[in-house]
């Protein structure tokens, strides 16, 4: 799910209250049905927030220590945070930052260790204010990739961004904010359509103004761009099948080896 | 005169970073709490000069023992932090040497050294948030040990601030470069500091509040959440620190 709208519209505000950060004026937030601010310190476990800017959540020596901070705290046998932290840098590609001081990393290394700190505790909800800001192609699909595999594993993911084609790659509803409410809620493939964002006050973006130029329907965007379940079984089955290949190759070679010697 | 300002901005950080590392071994658990303090204390109002002494030998014996496996490291990341945060002790006490009898305020300024050396390599040994975990099993107010945890945590991060604002100054001060000028681009950067400090510690509390998840009852599959189990480096430390503590208690009596 996602949470689009211009600068300044209360995206990064909403999410801070749903983390249980800051109190609304007015309402309630409820997590399964129980008030957030009733029982935050249990609830809190539940929830991952990756703040916008990185520098301000990353406040540990080591990126190691920034990692295992939650696990910490929680009261975890060491040898437990280093398994869990080992497997979430791993899973990120930032093995070998593990010893830098977090505020001398750029700001995508910054990103991935903010996010590998929240994945680390396994959250079942993930709040993510733009998670794909000053990000580069590779970094971008990496949190795409993270953000399915949560999605995969039934979490609930979050996320608040003003860049609308890569809600419209990857959110099944986004609620449009303007002024501090919600203008309107609609599906993820429909973000990048000219009268939604007339209707909201939002800017094509360049998508959206290619598909108007080459007469492509959203639809075949959709279907070409959208990291759909179908996509991510796609990708899967494709994965597998290098796999298999590769194990079959691998046989044979063995196989090679066991009659000539290699 | 900038070069210099940086320079020491961007090494107090380092120090004041390498200060919050946490200890990878976890032999000193989050139960070594009191003991820390109870050394600690021991060392600042220490009777004589060989317990001013002990304590250091005690927090050095902690940390060798609970860093085995990264020895060499453990110690040579301990001795910037120890090395700074004596310097500045020891500055700061110094007009006593002017005002006081001399030998009294040689042996104030040692057990300030000395508390300050023990804490460091204490709170080293353990972690710091091991240390923070056993002020909250001492039952104390969530309140105050955040405040305590920020302010630890906030100083590197507005040390960070400070060097960025100084650095966009710089940048920028295209004109004179005298001694006037470099004075007034500073007090103009301490004045902005000022104003971004607050701003900088709700981050930095919001980012700590976030992932501290002590105190959430189904933290795991077991009921109760982890608890950690009294080791036997805790054990010693707690020996050690009544130890101190008779023998100050005894010194002082006599």
């Amino acid at each position: 799910m996602a949470i689009l709208g211009p600068t300044g519209c209360g995206k990064s505000t909403l999410l801070t209250i749903m983390a249980g950060l800051m109190r609304p004026d007015e309402g309630r937030v409820l997590v399964n049905g129980e008030d957030l601010f009733g029982n935050i310190k249990a609830l809190r476990r539940h929830i991952g927030l990756l703040f916008q800017d990185p520098e301000h959540q990353l406040f540990n020596a080591t990126v190691y220590d920034e990692v295992a901070y939650a696990l910490r705290t929680m009261g975890m046998p060491e040898d437990e945070v280093r398994r869990r932290v080992l497997r979430v840098v791993e899973e990120l590609g930032i093995r070998e930052l593990l010893d830098r001081r977090p505020f001398k990393l750029s700001v995508g290394e910054k990103k991935k260790v903010a996010l590998a700190s929240v994945l680390s505790y396994d959250p079942e909800v993930l709040l993510l204010d733009e998670p794909t800001a000053n990000l580069g192609a590779r970094d971008e699909a990496l949190i795409i990739s993270t953000l399915v595999k949560a999605r995969r594993a039934g979490k609930t993911v979050v996320m608040a961004s003003h860049d609308l084609e890569f809600v419209f790659r990857v959110a099944d509803k986004a609620y449009i904010m303007g002024n501090g409410t919600i203008k309107a809620v609609v599906k993820g493939e429909d973000v990048i359509k000219p009268e939604v964002l007339d209707a909201v006050g939002l800017t094509p973006p360049l998508i959206t103004m290619v598909a108007e130029h080459f007469r492509i329907s959203y639809e075949e965007i959709a279907s070409l761009t959208r990291v759909t379940e179908e996509h991510e079984r796609q990708e899967q089955s494709l994965k597998l099948g290098t796999k298999a290949h590769a194990s079959s190759f691998d046989t044979v070679a063995s196989n090679h080896g066991d009659k000539g010697g290699g | 005169m900038r070069g210099a300002t940086q320079a020491y901005l961007a090494g107090l950080r380092e120090v004041l970073t390498e200060l919050l590392k946490e200890s990878g071994s976890g032999l000193l658990t989050p139960y070594s709490t009191p003991a820390i303090i109870t050394v600690t204390f021991t060392a600042a109002l220490a009777p004589s000069w060989i317990c001013v002494v002990l304590p250091s030998i005690i927090a050095l014996t902690m940390l060798t023992l609970s860093a085995w496996g990264s020895l060499a490291e453990e110690l040579k990341g301990a001795v910037k932090p120890v090395v700074t945060v004596t310097a500045f002790s020891a500055f700061v006490s110094t007009p006593l040497l002017l005002s006081r009898d001399f030998s009294d305020a040689a042996f104030f300024i040692a057990r300030v050294v000395a508390s300050s050396i023990t804490f460091i390599m204490l709170v080293r040994a353990a972690g710091w948030s091991r240390v923070l975990k056993g002020l909250r099993y001492l039952a104390l107010p969530e309140t105050l040990v955040l405040m305590i945890e920020e302010a630890v945590r906030f100083i590197p991060s507005f040390l960070g601030d400070a060097l960025t604002l100084t650095s966009a100054r710089e940048a920028r001060t295209l004109g004179d470069s005298g001694t006037l000028s470099t004075w007034r681009t500073l007090s103009t950067v301490a004045s902005e500091l000022i104003l971004r400090a607050n701003a900088r510690a709700q981050k930095v509390l919001m980012a700590i509040k976030s992932r501290t998840l002590a105190g959430s009852g189904n933290v795991t599959p077991r009921s109760g959440g982890y608890r950690s189990n009294v080791s036997y480096l805790d054990v010693l430390l707690y020996l050690l620190a009544v130890l101190m503590v008779l023998m100050e208690v005894v010194i002082t009596a006599l």
